[in-house]
């Protein structure tokens, strides 16, 4: 390969989108090219950056990373139809707040919205990962959101069975402020 | 022709000099061990460190830890085969490098490595002589960025960098063909790239 590599072209070998000639060709061109080399970086960067990003909502396997990593301060399981208290965690520390108790066995995809206590939506989530044995989904908290949501909201939690969009259960969590 | 001031470059980009030299030069002036081979080597770190630790994260899984480990080995294996006159090719240390990124990477993932990484460790002003890509965006931005993305765009960001999803099982998440994933991947990076500012 002697002509540069386009931007989409490197993120499609850190994606590994590519097949492993295609991987072998970039790689071949990265080590003998400055100027991509430079922009390959930049890329990596944002990889990496999107790599440990923790988002709103976990997976299983996320969670358990996390973990791992000791980045969970907290687990607080959250029920429908009571009012659960939560604490926002230190810096760099994540509270995870399991949203238990739904019947998720027939759901095709479950949103999420967040609200404030009037009934304001704040946030809307779609296609979030949930657990279908435990019917559960998994929310993060970070320090920082203090910054951007009000102590107290509510969790709406909708499931699509076929074509039926329904709501599943609604959460309320009141935040303590550290 | 290699003096160069220690400081922390962003890149191999090196503010206010002329051209240090092509990479043969260098490798050249270290092999014969010049007046001048500590900042050739210094040079040479600044030049290629970073694509060793590129290839570390793309093969180790975006481990830091063991692509760091990679780079800093396979730097000190380039260094300790120039010194000796064990580099053939002077004009492709290119392919020496990535060669050697190939191997190790191969040692590492076999866990043979982690015995050896001790004694392979470049100085800290060499290590430290080139940002490492993983430091030159904030976490926290491309979280802020992520959640103002289209959440199908998002998604399939995580799904790739995060759960290391092939193009089917991406698809098949999506509900689209393994061909678009590719489509939709360029959208979404360079909306974050817009976003983040890099």
């Amino acid at each position: 390969m002697t002509e540069h590599v386009s931007s989409d072209g490197f993120a499609d070998y850190l994606a590994g989108l590519l097949d492993p000639r295609a991987d072998d060709e970039l790689e071949a061109h990265l080590f003998s090219c400055r100027s991509c080399a430079l922009e390959a970086e930049k890329l990596a960067g944002l990889a990496v950056a999107v790599h440990r990003a923790v988002p709103p909502v976990l997976t299983a396997g996320r969670f358990e990373e996390l973990e791992r990593e000791g980045r969970i301060a907290a687990v607080n399981a959250v029920l429908p139809g009571r009012i659960a208290e939560a604490r926002f965690p230190p810096a760099e520390k994540l509270l995870v707040l399991r949203l238990g108790g739904s019947d998720l066995s027939r759901a095709r995809r479950v949103d999420m919205e967040l609200l404030d206590l009037d009934g304001k939506v704040l946030a809307r989530f779609d296609d979030v990962p949930f657990d279908v044995a435990r019917g559960e989904v998994l929310v993060v908290c970070q320090s920082h959101f203090a910054d951007l949501f009000p102590p107290d909201m509510v969790f709406r939690l909708e499931r699509l069975v076929g074509d039926t969009r329904e709501e599943a259960n609604r959460y309320t969590v009141l935040h303590a402020l550290r | 022709m290699c003096r160069n001031p220690a400081r922390r470059y962003a890149s191999d980009t090196i503010p206010g000099m002329s051209e240090p030299g092509s990479d043969a030069e260098i490798a050249r002036r270290i092999a014969e061990g010049a007046e001048d081979a500590a900042s050739c080597e210094a040079e040479l770190c600044r030049r290629f460190l970073n694509r060793a630790r590129l290839y570390g994260l793309k093969h180790l899984r975006f481990d830091v830890t063991a692509a760091e480990d990679l780079a800093q080995q396979v730097m000190m294996i380039l260094l300790e085969a120039l010194r000796a006159g064990r580099v053939e090719d002077l004009e492709r240390v290119d392919r020496f490098m990535l060669g050697t990124c190939r191997n190790v990477a191969h040692s590492m993932r076999r866990g043979e490595a982690r015995r050896v990484e001790m004694k392979r460790r470049l100085s800290t002003e060499l290590a430290g002589a080139v940002t490492p890509p993983w430091d030159s965006v904030e976490s926290r931005r491309v979280e802020e960025c992520l959640a103002t993305l289209p959440d199908r765009d998002a998604r399939l960001l995580l799904l790739l960098f995060q759960e290391g999803a092939t193009a089917a099982e991406a698809a098949a998440s999506l509900d689209t063909t393994p061909g678009n994933v590719r489509v939709l991947q360029h959208r979404a990076i360079a909306r974050l790239r817009d976003c983040v500012g890099v």
